[in-house]
């Protein structure tokens, strides 16, 4: 799966949505087809669990068929499909109890030199399963809307137009949220790794 | 741009979302500044540990996935699916409206005919003058039977 930018509304994509909207049902299973992997991508990212991923995947797509009939174009579907995977998982997340969280500390404790390691060199052939669950450990310390934002930005390679359409916020307030949760992420990646950053 | 702002604004260069002429600009500051060189680098280093696309799901997990989503899809009269008759929501209150119309139309038709004068009044309050205009012919008017005179403009 590599990221990449969505491209508008190609005319096969806008004959599948004309097309379940008037009663073909197998239209969508090819929209579903097309779509899947970003979406699982997002949730993947979001949530570290590839259960509870996949569970919002299959939400997101559901959402999107009920609703299908109030999608107006205004956004491509896909990032379309991006706002409501956004707003399931921040959902999800801010449903998590605080009990049980691990702490930094904790994590540091137990993981430092590996977390230190991942944060101060690129993994190269390194554990790439036991680096993805450091990577979701370190993620789950970013507030879930820091790590949404980066997630599209980064992960999912969404610009900064589809960035307001999928968080339904301005260009400002992209730009200002951009900064702060890099500002975070970097924060914590230094504190990780005991360095001062530049 | 004075080098905090530079800074500050990494972030929109990286993700090419500077004007042509903002860009440039910057990056004729990236080439002359060891710290934002730095960062840039930090940054990229970490977006390509944390934010590493993972693989893409197989065909056959893709169709499982399709399969499980079709068989949960609500059916179109029952969940308030996409229907296929969208476009002719505006039928329903235009309907109502036309009704509404014709039965206002058909009121008038409807109208009981006027009480008699004679029914307004009570049996056991007739008067004799009412009970003359009751019975006289030549009264057209309960006014002239009771012998008010008409009111002259």
């Amino acid at each position: 799966m590599t990221p990449g930018r969505y491209k508008r509304e190609d005319a096969d994509e806008q004959e599948l949505i004309d097309g379940v909207l008037a009663g073909r049902r197998d239209d969508y299973a090819d929209l579903v087809r097309r779509h899947y992997p970003r979406i699982l991508g997002l949730c993947v990212s979001m949530l570290g669990d590839a259960s509870e991923a996949e569970d919002a995947a299959q939400e997101t797509f559901l959402k999107a068929y009920r609703s299908l009939a109030d999608f107006e174009g205004k956004s491509s579907f896909g990032t379309w499909l991006h706002r409501i995977a956004s707003n399931r998982c921040l959902d999800a997340l801010r449903r998590r109890t605080r009990r049980g969280e691990e702490s930094l500390d904790a994590l540091l404790e137990t993981e430092g030199p590996r977390v230190r390691r991942l944060v101060a060199e690129p993994a190269r052939g390194g554990d790439p399963s036991g680096d993805a669950d450091l990577v979701r450990r370190v993620l789950d310390r970013l507030t879930p809307e820091h790590r949404l934002i980066l997630t599209l930005r980064e992960l999912q390679g969404l610009d900064y137009k589809e960035l307001m359409e999928a968080l339904d916020c301005s260009m400002d307030a992209v730009k200002s949220r951009l900064r702060r949760a890099r500002a975070a992420f970097l924060m914590l990646a230094r504190h990780i790794s005991g360095s001062s950053g530049v | 741009m004075d080098h905090d702002l530079m800074k500050e604004r990494l972030g929109e260069f990286l993700d090419g979302e500077m004007s042509p002429e903002e860009g440039r600009a910057f990056s004729g500051h990236l080439a002359a500044c060891a710290e934002c060189r730095a960062l840039r680098a930090e940054w990229e280093r970490l977006r390509g540990v944390f934010f590493a696309a993972g693989p893409a799901p197989a065909a056959e997990e893709t169709e499982r996935f399709v399969a499980r989503v079709m068989a949960r899809l609500p059916e179109p009269e029952a969940a308030g699916a996409p229907s296929s008759l969208p476009e002719f929501r505006w039928l329903v209150p235009a309907l109502g409206l036309s009704f509404a119309a014709l039965a206002l139309s058909f009121a008038p038709l409807l109208e009981q005919p006027e009480d008699p004068p004679s029914a307004l009044l009570l049996e056991d309050s007739r008067s004799p003058e009412v009970a003359r205009w009751m019975s006289s012919p030549e009264a057209e008017t309960p006014d002239e039977a009771l012998g008010f005179a008409a009111e002259e403009r």
